[in-house]
Parts: structure tokens; sequence; C-alpha cells
């Protein structure tokens, strides 16, 4: 990034690695709701950067409509698993959904 | 009369292939019960197969522009048309309320494919990828009315592509911050004053937009999904959300690779996501004892083999890309619209294909078609798309390219092969229900599985559209 | 009847034949009088491009055009129509051996087993008429597909493992060898028929030479060369008339005519660069052919002797066609019409055998000759044949092997043949001799009248045919000639 200055160095930085983290907890995460607020935080991580790198009002507009349909089907959907699990932690959901699977036989 | 229906759906073939299913989705969405949804949804649907079919005969004349969307884009609307024909088989996935919706959603995944590969902005791009992306969460949680483990794949689903989002944005802010190019055009003409980031953001497009076609290694959603989603949710998933996906990667890549600074690394990237995925694909296909994983894997496996074709960087490497990915897409349809209708499909388990070719020999034809379209059997869709892309492996000094074909021929024959010993060569377990396979599933099954076979007996139409569409890498002239 | 017409009629009417007989399985003599009726049509035919091809008739048919500029298409030429006429010709003793055997043993579903033997009678037909490599791979899948199911045939749920092995083998070998090295040839050579004189002649250096040989070779595996012909271990417990067809009319005789086809139209002169290749895979088949002898002696199921003694026949064709010489493609082809006759003959005899007596072993046998002279005389002489005493078949085309190979300068392989044919006679000629010279149990037979003349008649002529050689091997050799003459 030469010719790039500190002041936007810092905020593009900060925004990848909130991306980064957004990331990682959408998809490992435990919890259904830390996975959408990690949705959340990588999409907002993401347009961090995109306004360090001036991106036009347009696109982060559009970013943030994104983030906010993500954000309520997210919240929908735990609340499904809410309804239908009796909780939104992962690990407990995949081990109601295994102990209904039929067991898989060999050839 | 006919004439001046014709002539209005000719006119704005990408217009209509993008509007109508969108606005059908509306209209769905506002029936009263699902049997009317269906209706107004099939209707739509078909409309936008119409344009999509007279579009794709007049490419096949060299009538209409270059590029991967005009190939594509009519191949997406044909497969939605065929999943919304056999959701009416399959509504009881959805509760009834739920119904409209999830049928609208369907419609909004293909407008939304559609608009993505006729964007030119980066952010109509995303716009539209992330439209498809959320529209196909939904399917999957709305059809957990049988099963609640669709919730559990809609959640995966939903965690992982809403990453892929944030990398999509950031990928094309270093693009434009790097070019300078707000639109898919301007990347080959502009001037890259930043290379490496420009790379790198084109990387994360990619990655972000592969993610959502299932493949390797970001196909983490794919089993759970497959698995644990209703038959509905499933078939759309794989026939509009997965094709229209390696579409746009195709339809990026067709802007990305002729641009000087990143064509390589592009290739390399592409190459290398479609090496991985043949090779986890194929992997995980033969070792699957579950019958949707089955179907999810041997397709991350057959979508790998699109993207080595577009890898070459070559007009014969896309025009065999692109054969692939019908073939793929034809496939795909014909097994898990056969598959959602065979008796205790519900279970997943193989043991449901057990004799299911004489019980049900058109469904277990069309099963048997999608099988040998896998394993790239002569006179199969499948067979051409690898001979294409064996053929440009080779002619472009890429001889990996064509081992890698090779090597997913040869895992297809594992898992394709068990699959047909299972159809035709076991019997059906005592309790087997007699097959009783409705016809709006099996209408689609049939089509789209004579369809695999036929093309691969006389593909002269496929190849000049394949050969015309990928004559535009680059990009369609502004 | 004009060329096209009959080229049509031997690739139609075994296709015709699987079809009917499925849409008409019952009444059983019916079914039989169509299974029969067509596999003549075929043969018939199949002779008649004989005559076509030694006038220099050019016939061509094209059934689809599956790849930019490669037609799906059949032709006339000398080996393809010389192995056309002997696969049809042979097939209709098969078929008519066929008929007997499902009367005599009371075999459950007949239809089936008829329909797949007349499908894998299609694809070697396919094989050795087509007019390009893509015809010949379609044909050969075509054969691989047909004949996997008859493997598996009235062996109950326990054979799919059986069926497995043997097509496991066969696939990887095809669609992981033979189809790159067909993608390969395409793209050098360009779309194209096959060539007297080469496709690939003064286009390859020596690298690429021996390598798409050996991707060739291994590549159809029907053939049995090593190492991916371990096909024929799950292929010898098949049925008897599986066992028939697969080692004797379709199978291995296709693998044969294919590798001919690839030495002479694909590679030509070429296959001098590719020596090293050829060296080493003369030398595999050469091993290859001693161990399946070897097999052969151990085995002592009559069934499975023989298909490893047919296999050792099939190797020593397919070393003949890598002699890269026109004697060697000679013997070759002296080969394969005595590895057809006499291996039909023998199998179709153990079939009859264990269809009327339930026989199965070689000690069983011992003696039967007595009650069943017709039988084993013709066993007696396909034996003969195949272990290449004089005046028989076999004995020619051992005679032209050893002197092709000495001539190319491969003594070793000459003495390694010798060999096979030596380890051929330990495994077949005791147990013909056994059969005629021992005493036997007067009620061996299951039913009082015996073997039917629908099981005999066929070994019968299928023996007298390996005799044919002695008055046939100059006009063979005359009308192979125009092969080694200058390329079009």
């Amino acid at each position: 990034m030469s010719g790039a200055s500190a002041s936007m160095l810092a905020p593009f930085a900060a925004g990848v690695l909130i991306l980064l983290v957004g990331a990682v907890s959408a998809s490992t995460s435990p919890n259904a709701l830390h996975r959408v607020a990690g949705v959340l935080a990588a999409i907002c991580g993401s347009l961090l950067s995109l306004a360090a790198l001036g991106m036009g009002q347009d696109v982060l507009l559009a970013g943030a409509a994104v983030a906010l349909a993500q954000v309520i089907v997210g919240v929908a959907l735990a609340v499904r698993l809410q309804e239908a699990y009796g909780g939104i932690e992962v690990d407990d959901i995949d081990a109601a959904d295994a102990a209904a699977e039929p067991p898989e036989r060999g050839e | 009369m006919m004439q001046v229906v014709l002539d209005a759906l000719r006119a704005p073939e990408p217009a209509i292939m993008v509007l109508a299913p969108l606005i059908g989705a509306a209209l769905t969405a506002s029936m009263p019960g699902p049997r009317a949804a269906w209706l107004a949804a099939t209707l739509s649907a078909l409309v936008a197969a119409a344009a999509a079919i007279l579009g794709a005969n007049s490419l096949a004349k060299g009538e209409t522009a270059t590029g991967v969307a005009a190939f594509a884009a009519p191949l997406i609307a044909c497969c939605a048309a065929a999943v919304v024909v056999a959701s009416g088989a399959l509504l009881k996935d959805f509760s009834d309320r739920a119904a409209p919706f999830a049928l609208a959603l369907i419609l909004v995944m293909s407008g939304s494919w559609s608009a993505a590969l006729h964007a030119d902005r980066w952010i109509g791009v995303f716009l539209a990828v992330e439209t498809a992306s959320v529209a196909c969460v939904g399917v999957v949680a709305l059809s957990a009315a049988q099963d609640r483990g669709a919730l559990n794949g809609a959640l995966r689903l939903f965690g992982m592509s809403g990453a892929a989002a944030g990398l999509f944005l950031l990928g094309a802010g270093l693009i434009w911050w790097g070019t300078g190019a707000a639109t898919l055009h301007g990347l080959s003409l502009a001037a890259i004053r930043a290379p490496t980031l420009t790379l790198l953001g084109v990387s994360f497009v990619l990655i972000s937009v592969s993610l959502r076609a299932a493949l390797a290694p970001m196909h983490g959603w794919a089993g759970a999904v497959f698995s644990r989603g209703g038959h509905a949710a499933v078939l759309a998933v794989a026939a509009i959300n997965c094709v229209g996906a390696l579409a746009v990667v195709l339809h990026l890549g067709a802007h990305i690779l002729p641009a000087p600074a990143l064509g390589a690394g592009a290739s390399t990237l592409l190459g290398v996501l479609g090496a991985i995925s043949v090779v986890v694909g194929s992997v995980q296909s033969i070792g699957a004892k579950n019958l949707r994983r089955l179907g999810a894997y041997a397709a991350t496996a057959q979508a790998g083999c699109v993207l080595l074709g577009a890898a070459l960087g070559s007009i014969a490497g896309y025009a065999a890309a692109l054969v692939q990915l019908v073939a793929y897409a034809g496939a795909v349809v014909a097994l898990q619209c056969a598959a959602a209708g065979a008796p205790g499909a519900r279970a997943n388990a193989m043991e449901t294909m057990d004799g299911f070719g004489r019980r049900s020999p058109l469904a277990g034809a069309a099963v048997a078609a999608a099988a040998l379209s896998f394993m790239g059997a002569p006179l199969t869709a499948g067979f051409l798309g690898r001979w294409q892309l064996m053929e440009a492996g080779i002619g472009g000094g890429a001889g990996w390219v064509a081992a890698a074909g090779v090597g997913a021929s040869l895992a297809g024959v594992f898992y394709g092969g068990r699959l047909i010993e299972r159809l035709y060569f076991r019997r059906a377990s005592a309790t087997a229900r007699p097959a009783g396979i409705s016809r709006v599933l099996l209408a689609p099954a049939l089509i789209f599985g004579m369809a695999a076979t036929a093309i691969g007996v006389a593909p002269e139409a496929l190849l000049r559209a394949a050969a015309h569409a990928a004559s535009g890498l680059g990009g369609p002239a502004p | 009847m004009n060329a096209e017409i009959a080229l049509m009629g031997a690739l139609g009417a075994p296709i015709a034949q699987a079809l009917l007989v499925m849409l008409a399985p019952k009444p059983p003599g019916l079914r039989d009088l169509v299974h029969m009726g067509l596999a003549a049509v075929s043969a018939v035919c199949a002779i008649l491009l004989v005559g076509a091809a030694a006038s220099g008739l050019d016939a061509r048919i094209v059934i689809a055009r599956p790849l930019p500029n490669i037609d799906l298409a059949f032709s006339v030429e000398p080996i393809g129509a010389l192995a056309a006429a002997l696969i049809a010709s042979v097939g209709f003793l098969h078929a008519v051996h066929t008929g007997g055997m499902v009367r005599a043993s009371n075999m459950q579903n007949p239809t089936h087993l008829m329909a797949l033997t007349a499908l894998a009678n299609a694809g070697a037909i396919g094989v050795a008429l087509s007019s390009n490599l893509l015809s010949m791979f379609v044909a050969y899948e075509l054969l691989i597909m047909a004949a996997f199911p008859m493997v598996m045939f009235g062996r109950g749920e326990d054979a799919r493992a059986a069926g497995r092995r043997f097509l496991a083998p066969l696939l990887t070998a095809s669609v992981g060898l033979l189809l790159p090295a067909i993608v390969w040839t395409n793209a050098i050579a360009g779309p194209g028929d096959f060539q007297a004189g080469g496709v690939l002649a003064g286009r390859i250096d020596a690298p690429t030479a021996n390598i798409l040989l050996a991707l060739f070779a291994i590549g159809l595996a029907g053939a049995a060369t090593p190492p991916l012909h371990v096909w024929i271990n799950a292929a010898a417990d098949a049925p008897h008339s599986a066992v028939s067809s697969l080692f004797a009319i379709s199978l291995a005789p296709a693998g044969c005519v294919g590798v001919l086809k690839v030495a002479v139209f694909v590679f030509g002169p070429a296959l001098a660069d590719a020596r090293a290749a050829a060296f080493a895979l003369i030398a595999l088949l050469g091993v290859g052919m001693c161990a399946a002898a070897l097999g052969a002696l151990a085995a002592q199921d009559v069934r499975r002797r023989l298909a490893y003694s047919c296999v050792v026949q099939a190797q020593a064709v397919v070393i003949g066609a890598l002699l890269a010489s026109p004697a060697g493609v000679f013997a070759a082809v002296l080969q394969l019409v005595a590895l057809t006759c006499a291996a039909a003959t023998l199998t179709m005899a153990a079939g009859t055998v264990a269809a009327v007596t339930e026989r199965r072993s070689v000690d069983e046998v011992a003696g039967l000759g007595r009650l069943m002279p017709w039988t084993f005389a013709s066993f007696a002489l396909a034996a003969a044949s195949m272990i290449g005493l004089p005046p028989f078949a076999g004995a020619w085309a051992k005679l032209w092997l050893i002197t092709a190979a000495a001539g190319a300068g491969m003594v070793w392989a000459a003495v390694l043949v010798g060999a096979a044919a030596i380890l051929t006679f330990m495994h077949l000629g005791p147990l013909a001799a056994r059969a005629l010279v021992e005493k036997s149990s007067a009620n061996a037979f299951r039913a009082p009248d015996g073997a039917s003349f629908l099981l005999v008649a066929p070994v019968f002529l299928g023996a007298v045919a390996t005799l044919w050689l002695l008055v046939l091997a100059d006009p063979i050799a005359s009308f192979l000639s125009p092969l080694w003459r200058s390329p079009q």
C-alpha cells in the first residue's frame, strides 16, 4: 500500500482484523447468536476497511443493508433453533441431530 | 399472437430472466396457500425458462453477445423451472404458512444469480450474490417442518456465507483501490497501480463466491445442508445456488483472467481450488454412506472440474468449463429429483436406492443417467465435458489438468458405479414401500437425465454455444 | 447386399438380438429362435464384410457425432473384418450352445444372460469394426458394461464382490489409461479415422511414443496385459456360458483386437520409437503368460483352468502386436483366430460336461471321454491347438510368433512363448488325455439322454474350425497384405 497514509492504514488494518475475527466466530462459535454477531462483525469490519480506502457512500450503504438483512435472518434462525431444540448451543444441536439420525450401515 | 409472445420474450431476454422470477416471487409470497403459490411460482419460472431457451437458441446460432452470462443465465433459469415444478411434490417439507415464502425465496435465488451474471459493477454483483445467499439460507431454514435438522444446516450455511459476504466486500474494495475500476469491464483495461493488493482482492472475491458453490475447502456447510435439509431445499441449493455460484465464478474469472497483472495469479487460484475440490470431493464421495451427502460431495468434485477448465485461461478451457457446467447441472437435477422421490428417502440411507431401478424404472434411469454423467461415461454430457477438459489441458501444456480430470472420472466410476449397482443389482429390503414417484418430480428428473445423455450424443448446439460464449473471454463489448 | 448394409447388420443384429430376447422371453422356443437367428444374421453380415474388405471396398457408417469433428463411426478394414467375422461366427455357435445349456441345466432367468451375451458380442464387434479411437472406446465400454452382470449371473448376493473385482480394474484401466491416451493421440494427430501406416507416424518423439504405447496396452485390460488383468480371477468363476463369452468370444478377443488396431493404425512405424515400452510390455506379457499357465495348472476347477489358459493365448496375441513388424501382426492375427476357435470349443465343452454330468473338477471329468466321445474329441483337438501342436491352428500361430520375435531380435520373448506353450501342454494335455483314456462310471449323466445336439454340435464345429488355418493361413496373409503397403 505505497503512498497510503498512516491514517488510512490503521482503520483499514482494524477493519481487516475485525473481519477475520468475525469470520472465525461466524463459522466456529458454539453459540448461534455469537455466530450472528460474527457475521455482523465480519461485514462491519469490511465496511470499516472500505471506508478507510475511501469507497463511496453507495457501497457502504449497500454493505450496511446486507448486514442488516443478515442479522435479521440470523436472529430469526436463532429464535427458530431455540423453539425447535430448546437451546442455541451448536454442540447440543449437533448432538440432538446425531441422536435422531438413523445409524449408517456399511456396504 | 404466438409471434408477439415470442418477440416479447426474445427482446430483453436477460431482463426477463432476472425480473420474471423476482416479480413471480412477490406474487408467490402473496398467495393464500401452498398450491396456489406453487402454481404462481411455476408460471413465473416457466416464463423465465422460455426466455432462457430462446436466449440459448440465439447463443447457439451466434446471434447474441458473447460471455458467460449469455450462456449460464438460461441454464440457471431452466434449473430453477425444474426445481419449482419438482417442489410441487415436495411442499410437505414446508409448513402451509411457510410454503409460499419458501417458493418465493427459490425464485429470488434464481433471479439473483441471473442478476449477478448480468451486473457490471462490483457492488451490483455483491448485492445480487448476497440476496441469493440470504434467500438460500431462508429456504433451507423454512424446510424444517419435517426435520428440525434443516435449521442446523441453515445455521452453518448462514455463518459461512455471512463471513464470505465480508470477504467479498473487502475484496471488491481492494480491487477498486488497486485499479480505480468499479466495473468488471474496466478491470482488463485499467492500469493496475497495486497488483498484489488487487490480486488479493480478486482472490477474496473468488473465494467468497466459490464458498457458495460448495467448492472445497470451503464446503463445510454442504454436508449439513444436503443431509439435513428438506428435499425441496436441497434441490434448490444444488440446482440453483451451486450452479449459479459456479456460473458467477466463471463470469468473474472471464473478466479477471485477461487482465495483465492478475491473470496468472487468478488462474493459479482457480486451479488450486479446482484441484482441491476434485480431490476432496472425490475422496468424500467414495467414502460416503449417506445418499444425500454422496450427492453433495460428488457435486463438489464435479464443480472442481468446472474450475479446472476456467483455470486454463484459454478459450478452449473456458468452453470446456461451460460444457461441464451444463453436465453438472443436468446430473445434479436428475439425481436430486429422482432421489427425492425414492420411498424412505427421508432417512438418507444408501439402502433407499436398493432395487430402485426395478421398482421405478424411469426414476432409476434418471439416477443412472446422472451417475453415468458423473462417471464421464461415453455418450453423456459428463464425458463431453471431461474430454474437452483433457483436450484443453493437453493442448495448453497443462497435463496436470487432464490428470485431475481423469482422477475425477475414476472417482466417479467408484461412487457412480456403486449407485448403479444398488439401483439394478440389489434387491429392495423386505420393508421397502413400493415406489410411487410423483409425476412432477419425475418429469424434471427425466428431462434433465435425458438431456445429460442426449447432449452426449448430439452436442453440436451446446458446443457452438459454449465456444461462442467463451470467445468473449474478457466480456462482451460494453 | 452392399457393404454398408452388411456393416449395419453385423453391428445391429446383436443389439436387436438383445432387445428382442428381452421383449419375448416366452415361449422359450421363440426366444431361442430369435437368439440363434439374429446371431446367424450377424455372422453372415460379418462374413460378407470379409469379402468386402478383400475386394478393397470402402464402407463406413456414422452413428453420431458426439465430439467436434469426431464421428461415432464403423468401417471395414482387413483386421476388423476378420475379427468381426470370427467373433460373430463363434458367437453364433455360442448362441446355439447357450440354448442347449439353458435346457440341460434348468437355468434361471436365461433371458438376461442371452441378452447380455448378445450385447457383449455387439461391443466386441464394435471394437473390431471401429473406425477411430473414440468409436473403439465407446464399443469397449459397452462391452465391459455388458460383461459385468454376466460375471454375477445366477450367483446370488455374494457375487457382488466378484462383480466389483471384475469391473474395477477394467474401468480403472479404460478411464484412467485408455481414455487419456485417446485424448492425447487426438491432440497430437488431430481428429480422424484409423490409418494404415499409423496416425502418429512421424508426429511423435520416443518418450511420447513409449508413454502412449504403455497407456494403450495396459488401458485395454481386456487383453489381459499385466498388471490390470486381475479381473480374470473374478470372471473365472462365472457361469459356463459367461466364461465362454468373456474369454473366448467377446472381452479377451476384443481387447486383443483393440491392441492390434492401435499397433497397426495408430502407431504404425512409430511403434519402433516405442521400443523401450514394447520391450517392457513384452517381458511383462511373457512372464504373465507363464504365470497364467502355472495358475491354470494349479486350478482344479475345469472352468478356471480353461479361463487362465485362454489368458495365456490372449497375451500371446498382444506380444505379436507389439513386435512392430508385419510378421508380428500376422502372427497376432493367426493367434487371435486360433484363440477364439480353440477357447470357445474348450469352454463350451466344459459347459456341456457340467450341464449334463454336474462334474466340474479336473479329477471328476477323467474318463468321461468314453461316454461323451464327440465332446471330448473336440476338446482334445482344441486343446492341441491351444498347446500349439501341429497341424492345428495354434501351431501355425505359435510358429509365426516365435519367428517374428526372433526376427525382431527378441529371442528371449520367443523363449518365453515356448515356455508358456510347454506349461499349456502340462495343464491341458493330461486333462484331455485322462478324459479320453481313463474309465468313468456308467451313470455319469444327470438325464438319461445325455448331451443334446445343441450342446455337442457347436463344440464339434468349433473344433473343426481349429483345423481351418491349415488352408487359410496363406489367404489370410494376402488378405492382410494391404496393411503393410505404403500408407494411403
